[in-house]
């Protein structure tokens, strides 16, 4: 934060510096290629969980 | 600062690991519909430049089905689109990490696979068959593959985005 910007009696501006804040910007960019293709759905099942066994020391 | 090179390239054939950058990466994302229809099912092909954000160990050891992967620009390509990362403030932010959803890596001079910063894109993850992955590195030829702890960095980033959290009352801050 860089200075207190006074705009009259108790009215304060804090002056943010880029280093104060995190900046939420959202860039929407396209594929370098998109095409359209058709699925042909094999099979529909409930999923299975697969339990990875931890390693053993 | 060449004792700690942000990369090195890998052979088409060698273990995909995190950090690695493989381009044109096919991801299949289903096409948009309310309700799943099985016949008339279909799908978009989308051709990203990725980079692996799946744990080295889990594709060594093939614990996962699908691999984690996220798009890359160069950063004049998303400088092109957005006014604030133009503006030397912006990238400067973008540069200490201060953007949240993306992660800056350095320019690559490796002859033969030069390319500007890079703008890893965490808004956006995809998960690639693991074996889909594998043949396209392979198909590829030679990749560039970011270096510890560089790649140790993006990894952190990326928790720190997923992670974060925004509260719907924050704390008055002190004047």
């Amino acid at each position: 934060m860089k200075t207190l910007d006074r705009k009259g009696p108790g009215v304060v501006v804090a002056l943010l510096t880029s280093d104060d804040v995190e900046h939420d910007i959202v860039l929407r960019m396209p594929p370098k290629r998109r095409y359209t293709v058709k699925l042909k759905i094999t099979s529909i099942r409930k999923a299975t969980p697969r339990f990875i066994e931890p390693d053993q020391d | 600062m060449d004792a700690y090179p942000w990369y090195c390239t890998v052979a088409a054939d060698a273990s995909c690991l995190q950090g690695d950058i493989l381009r044109s990466c096919p991801v299949v994302v289903p096409t948009v519909a309310t309700q799943f229809d099985a016949e008339a099912a279909s799908a978009e092909v989308l051709e990203y430049d990725v980079v692996i954000l799946s744990q080295s160990c889990d594709l060594v050891q093939r614990k996962v089905d699908l691999v984690l992967v996220c798009p890359v620009w160069e950063l004049g390509a998303m400088s092109e689109r957005s006014h604030y990362l133009r503006s030397t403030e912006g990238r400067e932010t973008l540069r200490r990490g201060n953007l949240p959803g993306y992660h800056l890596l350095n320019a690559c001079d490796i002859e033969g696979f030069e390319f500007p910063h890079l703008v890893v894109d965490f808004h956006n993850v995809y998960g690639v068959p693991f074996d889909l992955l594998v043949t396209h590195a392979r198909d590829s030829g030679q990749r560039v593959r970011l270096l510890p702890p560089y790649r140790e960095h993006l990894a952190q980033a990326f928790a720190r985005f997923f992670m974060r959290v925004g509260l719907p009352v924050d704390i008055s801050p002190f004047r």
